[in-house]
């Protein structure tokens, strides 16, 4: 998947940090995801694409609305990368 | 399925659940429980016996519907039902 | 893809590079962050992040109160401002008491 990315880091001379290779190397590790709206998810990731589309097993979805933090718990997921805004790696769950 | 460790991406996903029952969660909150019958790059999203929850709340049943992937959040492919 | 990976950007986030830059996302969140890479799409790898909390009735109006998330990554797609914070400083409203006096 992310060969291209990788390539590029050799090609990099200055030792600046890709974005999506530093994502690459999360997968199987746990990872927090920030929407652009309200809503949060921390989880394993599995893989994404392209488009930063993500596979995540054993999924916390937090949404904060104006009555506090609602949680769901999801098995395995495809998030839809359209709406994501921040990829946290080590992914510590929302403590509020 | 969590106990594999190999890369899965999005692709792999979608093949996996493809005719398995699955949880589709639209960005205005909407969740769609049913099978996941067909789809395609968009996420574009053809279903079976669809069962459609507003707030929690089974709000209508539908034989098969289609959900254009714009408005697709996730695709949850759940063994158990947890609530 | 290919075509474009060729394209050079207007945006020289290289001169950035371990600076400390504010970033503004589609959607009203912000946050500051050590720059500490980039790429063609704009998305960006920003460390020591800080963001900022928003008032829950009005997700556009900040508060001053922050939080941390340390190493992250953000989506080129959200990205809608990229500044350095060194060089700017939010000012009162000039215009605010000129009625008054």
């Amino acid at each position: 998947m992310a060969t291209s990315s990788s390539g590029a880091v050799a090609a990099q001379a200055t030792p600046s940090y890709l974005p999506l290779a530093l994502i690459d190397k999360c997968i199987g590790s746990k990872i927090w995801i920030i929407m652009k709206g309200d809503k949060e998810l921390v989880g394993t990731l599995r893989g994404f694409d392209d488009f930063v589309n993500m596979v995540l097993d054993d999924v916390t979805e937090y949404t904060f609305t104006s009555e506090g933090k609602q949680t769901t718990q999801l098995d395995s997921i495809l998030l839809n990368g359209n709406n994501i805004t921040m990829l946290v790696p080590g992914g510590q769950p929302p403590e509020e | 399925m969590s106990g594999s460790t190999a890369k899965r991406n999005p692709s792999d996903f979608l093949k996996q659940v493809l005719g398995r029952p699955v949880v589709v969660k639209l960005n205005n909150g909407t969740d769609y429980r049913g099978t996941l019958a067909c789809l395609d790059g968009y996420m574009n999203i053809a279903m079976e016996q669809t069962e459609e929850y507003v707030d929690g709340k089974l709000k209508a049943k539908y034989g098969d519907a289609f959900l254009r992937g714009n408005n697709v959040l996730y695709i949850c492919a759940q063994k158990t039902v947890k609530k | 893809m290919s075509k474009r990976e060729g394209q050079k950007t207007i945006f020289e986030f290289n001169r950035y590079l371990n600076k400390r830059v504010r970033v503004k996302f589609n959607g009203g969140r912000e946050v500051t962050g050590i720059l500490k890479g980039h790429d063609q799409v704009c998305n960006l790898v920003l460390d020591d992040t800080e963001e900022y909390r928003r008032d829950p009735d009005d997700p556009f109006k900040l508060l001053n109160e922050t939080r941390q998330l340390g190493l992250v990554v953000a989506r080129g797609t959200a990205v809608m401002l990229v500044s350095p914070v060194e060089g700017m400083e939010e000012i009162s409203n000039p215009f605010v008491n000129v009625a008054e006096s």
